[in-house]
């Protein structure tokens, strides 16, 4: 069996045999957690009423689907051998904002150092790092970016801040 | 049908106050705003003005919702037609003529026919809104533990067929979806499932926090890794609507307005198939299909009025029976829980005003699209030039504080983490996050149905199929489960060519 895909959204066959191998995984690992869980015979509830009954057959059935999907791509060549991988910039720079933004929401908010100082680091920093190379492009200096980075975040921090605190009032983090 | 004209009367005077007026401005503002940047979509607005709401009184906190939603949809033409971007998915069928028309010179023309159809959409679809939600609200109250069951089921296996893409990564993603609805203390027994001991893992991911993260974090992470060049935007001329096209397009509109509406009541499907299934229609109907693609305005038409009539049309399932009718309605409705609000079959017996509230909401919605649809393009333009770089740590900053804002537990923020990386990761292999989304909002509904269902039977599957609208629901996933498989299609093209 295997199901139709429209062409623009197809990817390398070998890479849907990869995310269907991890399917696999999951859906494997989600059936046995369920299978093992305690089916509380003790309270002699019914065994319909079981706790694992749901979470077992979707564990089985993404199992199966995570299958079929590995079937479909190997018939769709994912064995031959791959192409040329291509190194993106894209790639390396989703690395940096991802990390920024887990320095932000799990090391900077939360632990001690001030919201507001902790909003104004992230947006200037953010803003300085990434928005970089389109401010060179339109002849600023490193001054200039870093003055602009820096009200961008100071603006951010201070409008967030009272909004949140004094508007929504909600306990900011 | 008068009690009816006199409730909604009622609803709209409540809402004829200072505050409430500032709060549809503001709201249809940042709505439209969110729908035109490209890569922000209206569900990531929703999620993200719920927590910024949580505060505020229950109405006022939906009636703000209600407006983001209704202004997103709408200010999703505004890139369409502009940048040839779909602000939002729901505007990608606008495009194809609105740009076109751009490039004639015509964009202002077409930015009015855009508001016409989406101020007219979502009025037709609130009057199917005051007039449907009762009417099913009666036949919600017949649905019993089994058809629950499948209509849950339903919502999630028609979502990840018909919202584009792979069905079976949809139908994938979906199932992923009811699983991590599972997590946490389970509904009838209380006993931890998958929580590996954490306390926090115990109580289940919140929804909000969920989405924000699946829709608006995995946004930011999208438009960062896609560098977007510079926005060249064409000269235009006026972008009052006029009235001649209103009547030259009466029927377009009306046809629209009903496919729109009626998708959105379908589970799960939402605006973006409301506009193709609206500009197909609408082509289908014409007397110059060639034109559609190449700067047609029945076409830009039917798709604006088919996308914005869908929203009062998604909101139909949620206020009777507790099924979003598309993502941003999934926000929606987790809203309307959180403030107590509890939408379903018994909404018509326990508070019949709330639904001509919400529909007095979608009238203010509706002035709030026609009001900046006449006089915010300039401010739009400039919105649209602001790069990406500058508004995504902005962003980011608000998914965070928002999602504290909840429930201020740090787990919250660590949930929106997570789910922005599965969003963002399930986007970059192709597999649609909508289904995983509904799936996490029904995976309660469906695991509580199925074991009541299981254990009122005695294990017995039979009524599971017999029972009427049961067996019509199976019947239709098994019918949208076959029209997809390449054999099943196969026999279609061969009946069809010797037919």
């Amino acid at each position: 069996m295997s199901i139709e895909n429209t062409p623009q959204d197809e990817l390398p066959p070998r890479v849907d045999l990869y995310a269907a191998l991890i399917w696999i995984v999951i859906g494997g690992a989600i059936a046995a957690g369920a299978w093992n869980m305690d089916r509380l015979e003790h309270l002699h509830i019914n065994k319909y009423e079981a706790p694992g009954l749901v979470p077992g057959l979707l564990g089985a059935a993404m199992l199966v689907l995570g299958g079929v999907l590995a079937l479909r791509s190997v018939r769709r060549g994912a064995l031959r051998p791959p192409g040329q991988a291509k190194a993106g910039e894209g790639g390396r720079r989703l690395a940096w904002v991802f990390a920024a933004t887990l320095l932000y929401a799990l090391v900077l908010v939360g632990h001690g150092i001030p919201f507001w100082l902790a909003t104004f680091a992230f947006v200037a920093g953010f803003i300085g790092v990434f928005d970089a190379d389109r401010q060179a492009g339109l002849g600023r200096g490193l001054a200039a970016q870093a003055l602009r980075a820096s009200v961008y975040g100071a603006c951010t921090s201070a409008i967030v801040t009272l909004v949140f605190e004094h508007v929504f009032l909600v306990r900011l983090p | 049908m008068f009690s009816g004209l006199v409730s909604f009367w009622q609803s709209l005077a409540s809402f004829l106050t200072f505050e409430s007026i500032v709060y549809v401005l503001a709201s249809s503002l940042v709505g439209v705003v969110i729908g035109a940047l490209p890569g922000l979509t209206a569900t990531m607005g929703v999620a993200l003005m719920t927590t910024l709401t949580i505060k505020m009184p229950s109405n006022q906190a939906l009636l703000v919702l209600i407006c983001t939603y209704v202004g997103a949809i709408y200010g999703g033409s505004r890139s369409a037609i502009l940048l040839n971007i779909p602000g939002t998915p729901a505007s990608a069928a606008s495009c194809l003529d609105g740009y076109a028309l751009a490039r004639q010179g015509l964009a202002g023309r077409a930015m009015g026919i855009a508001t016409t159809g989406s101020v007219l959409g979502t009025l037709i679809g609130m009057f199917f809104l005051a007039w449907f939600t009762p009417l099913l609200g009666e036949v919600a109250l017949k649905f019993g533990a089994y058809e629950f069951f499948w209509l849950a089921v339903f919502g999630v296996i028609v979502s990840a067929t018909l919202t584009g893409g792979d069905p079976l990564k949809g139908w994938i993603a979906g199932f992923a979806g009811l699983f991590i609805a599972t997590i946490g203390q389970d509904g009838i027994h209380a006993l931890e499932r998958f929580s590996f001991g954490s306390r926090d893992l115990a109580g289940g991911f919140s929804l909000v926090p969920a989405l924000v993260g699946a829709f608006g974090f995995a946004e930011i992470l999208v438009a960062m890794h896609e560098k977007r060049p510079p926005v060249t935007i064409n000269p235009f001329d006026t972008v009052i609507p006029k009235l001649k096209d209103v009547w030259q397009y009466r029927r377009t509109i009306v046809r629209s307005g009903v496919i729109g509406t009626f998708i959105g009541i379908v589970p799960g499907v939402g605006e973006d198939v409301a506009a193709w299934s609206s500009y197909a229609a609408a082509k289908r109907a014409s007397k110059n299909p060639e034109e559609f693609g190449k700067g047609s305005i029945d076409g830009l038409m039917a798709a604006e009025t088919g996308d914005n009539a869908c929203v009062p049309g998604a909101i139909i399932p949620v206020l009777t029976l507790q099924i979003p009718g598309s993502a941003p309605a999934a926000v929606l409705m987790a809203a309307m829980l959180i403030h107590g609000v509890k939408p379903g079959p018994m909404i018509m017996i326990e508070s019949p005003q709330f639904v001509y509230d919400v529909v007095a909401m979608m009238l203010l919605a509706t002035l709030g699209i026609l009001l900046y649809g006449l006089t915010l393009t300039r401010f739009l333009i400039q919105v649209l030039r602001v790069p990406t770089t500058i508004i995504t740590p902005m962003l980011f900053v608000l998914c965070t504080v928002g999602t504290f804002a909840l429930a201020s537990r740090l787990f919250d923020i660590w949930t929106m983490l997570l789910f922005g990386v599965i969003g963002f990761v399930l986007r970059h292999y192709r597999f649609p996050v909508a289904p995983l989304v509904l799936g996490i909002v029904l995976g309660d509904l469906m695991e509580k149905s199925l074991r009541r269902g299981l254990v009122l039977s005695d294990g017995d599957l039979m009524p599971f199929v017999t029972r009427p609208i049961s067996a019509v629901l199976f019947a239709t996933i098994v019918v949208v489960i076959l029209l997809r498989l390449p054999a099943v299609q196969r026999l279609l093209r061969i009946g069809g060519t010797r037919g």
